[in-house]
């Protein structure tokens, strides 16, 4: 604000070299990624067989579909920890109407996906008209959906494989290194929303409405639609990786999504999502599905029980975390 | 009313010209606290004028009023002549051309000072994608127009100080085609150095033809930006003074009622 000292030209300003390396979200994710995968395909060849890889690739599909849809709601300063119970509603919903009232496939599907807008509907109405934070609204919706699902499937459990010929496809090997190709649209998915975030006016609006929502406010942002729009975002990504986790397993029971939040969450953070809301990224959620999947997989293959996964992963995260703390100090925001 | 003869002096240069705002007759009560009681105000074009007033005087009901924040009990508002009706904060930024520059000030700190400044109305090329480009040099141009000390408008706002973020701030007014900029204790929370900028960021406003209403209990503040003094006790409007022609303890008087109002208390 000074008019002695003449301001130097925009073009002339650069960051020093490590705060825009430091600055690069997705740098921890990425590194761990590459050393985790070295890691164990040093200690086990088969981890990097193309086989291998599409299985992986496959089986990271569902969590990363619901990762995916989680790292917008969270830059918008929002979570959801009904993903799973919403998975699991949507897959009890389609199996339902699918064997028990003779629903075609595509039926049964649409309106499984619209039981789950309910649900994000509801998430939304809970968080911005009752003003409850999302962290409670959306874990009282999770045992209401997960309680759903159980009624209405009266604890039976359905054998669908033969009903879905077209979600069966979804799952198939593409020509592409035969990875399958729900793998090729998520990863599609991915590129094209962090692109966007980046390019469109998507980024912005989200990271205002989640790093101060009174600037949103100021500017004329409609904050409650946007938050909205997010919450039934996620709701229907987690409704749609449930029918397709149904489609994988063949069956539909009522514990389809059970477990998934942690994973979810634990995904978004990892890729350089932030609880409180503001940052975050989308393509750095890939990686953490990615880093995820490896990990899982690097330790079923070295006989890990399952438990002792439990703190690998524990550990990771919170390295993951520290570390990111510290990457945001250094670079002082 | 009696306060029209005592303006008549204090207006006389001003005579030829039409207030930008103008507010008649604004009565606010809380219960039965009259924080407001029949008070006129006027602001004219590129000038700076202080509100102030002991705690309690009804600065900030009268500021938030004008915000759209509050509803009058009664009174009427003028923006150029025409009579308006601020119903909130948006009547106040679009009808009236008011905009508030909060003390949190309100600024996404992960996003850089362009991305703020334009933030929600970012020109699209395709109606898509933002043309950052552009975007840059144009907050640039409006931080140079304010003299705001900035070496890149690519810096988070996080990273700024507070002379800075004030700067960011009142920017995204500026963007926005405001001309009204109301300014509630903006030296606060500053150091001396960053009070300095402030006070440079003010003269900078009014020089681009922009008009101040800052509220201040710092009398060495007011007199250093403003031109107009106008002082409230108890939700009367009980002095208007040209900066050139009072003294601080006039207005020291006129706060603590020492000095005899301009109307009866
Ligand atoms: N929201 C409110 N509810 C009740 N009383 C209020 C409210 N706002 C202000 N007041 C009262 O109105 C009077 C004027 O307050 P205010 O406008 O904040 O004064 P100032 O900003 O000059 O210190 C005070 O007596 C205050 O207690
Ligand atoms: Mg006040």
């Amino acid at each position: 604000m000074t008019t002695k000292q003449a301001t130097p030209p925009e073009a002339s300003y650069r960051q020093p070299f490590y705060k825009r390396v430091l600055g690069v979200t997705e740098l921890g994710v990425f590194a761990a990624v590459a050393v985790f995968f070295v890691a164990f395909t040093l200690a086990d060849k088969s981890m990097a067989n193309p086989a291998n890889l599409a299985r992986m690739a496959l089986q990271g599909s569902f969590l990363g579909l619901a990762a995916f849809a989680m790292s917008f709601l969270m830059i918008a300063g929002e979570i959801d920890l009904s993903s799973g119970g919403t998975a699991g509603l949507s897959a009890a919903v389609a199996g339902v109407l699918m064997m028990n009232f003779g629903w075609p496939e595509w039926a049964s599907c649409t309106a499984a996906l619209a039981a789950a807008v309910l649900v994000g509907l509801l998430n939304a109405f809970i968080t911005l008209k009752v003003h409850m934070p999302s962290f409670f609204a959306t874990l009282g919706t999770s045992f209401l959906v997960s309680g759903l699902a159980i009624w209405i499937l009266k604890g039976a459990w359905f054998y669908v494989a033969d009903q879905i010929p077209a979600l069966l496809k979804v799952l198939n090997p593409s020509p592409l290194f035969a990875l399958p190709w729900i793998f090729i649209a998520l990863l599609m998915a991915y590129l094209v929303g962090d692109f966007l975030m980046r390019t469109s006016r998507l980024g912005p609006t989200l990271m205002a409405v989640g790093g101060n929502r009174r600037a949103a406010e100021i500017v004329g942002i409609n904050v409650p639609l946007v938050k909205t729009l997010c919450f039934v975002f996620v709701s229907v990504c987690c409704g749609l990786a449930g029918i397709l986790v149904m489609a994988y397993s063949g069956t539909t029971d009522a514990s389809i999504g059970d477990g998934w939040l942690l994973w979810v969450i634990a995904i978004a953070i990892i890729g350089g999502g932030s609880l409180q809301g503001g940052t975050g990224s989308i393509i750095g959620a890939f990686f953490g599905t990615v880093l995820i999947q490896i990990i899982r997989m690097g330790l079923l293959n070295a006989n890990v029980q399952t438990n002792a996964q439990g703190i690998v992963i524990g550990v990771i995260l919170i390295v993951a975390a520290s570390l990111d703390v510290l990457r945001r100090k250094s670079i002082q925001y | 009313m009696t306060d029209v003869v005592t303006n008549k002096r204090i207006e006389a240069g001003a005579a030829d010209r039409q207030p930008l705002l103008e507010a008649k007759g604004i009565s606010k009560a809380f219960g039965h606290v009259q924080a407001l009681d029949n008070v006129d105000f006027e602001l004219y074009p590129a000038e700076v004028v202080a509100l102030i007033g002991d705690n309690g005087a009804g600065k900030s009901t009268l500021v938030k009023i004008l915000s759209g924040i509050y509803r009058k009990d009664s009174g009427q508002i003028y923006f150029e002549g025409q009579p308006v009706e601020l119903r909130g904060p948006k009547d106040a930024e679009r009808l009236a051309g008011i905009s508030t520059v909060y003390q949190d000030l309100a600024l996404v700190d992960v996003r850089d000072v362009g991305s703020n400044i334009f933030l929600n109305m970012e020109s699209t090329r395709w109606g898509i994608f933002i043309n950052f480009r552009r975007l840059y040099a144009d907050a640039r141009r409006v931080i140079d127009l304010l003299k705001i000390d900035m070496p890149s408008v690519r810096v988070n706002v996080g990273e700024l100080s507070g002379g800075q973020r004030q700067g960011v701030a009142i920017s995204r007014a500026l963007a926005r085609g405001r001309r009204i900029f109301i300014m509630d204790e903006p030296t606060a929370a500053l150091g001396v150095e960053q009070q300095h900028k402030v006070n440079e960021l003010i003269a900078n406003l009014k020089r681009e033809g922009k008009t101040v209403l800052v509220i201040s209990h710092n009398l060495e503040h007011v007199f250093t930006v403003a031109d107009r003094l106008i002082v409230l006790r108890r939700g009367k409007r009980v002095g208007t003074r040209l900066k050139s022609q009072t003294t601080k303890e006039e207005i020291v008087g006129l706060i603590t009622a020492a000095v005899k109002g301009d109307v009866p208390d």
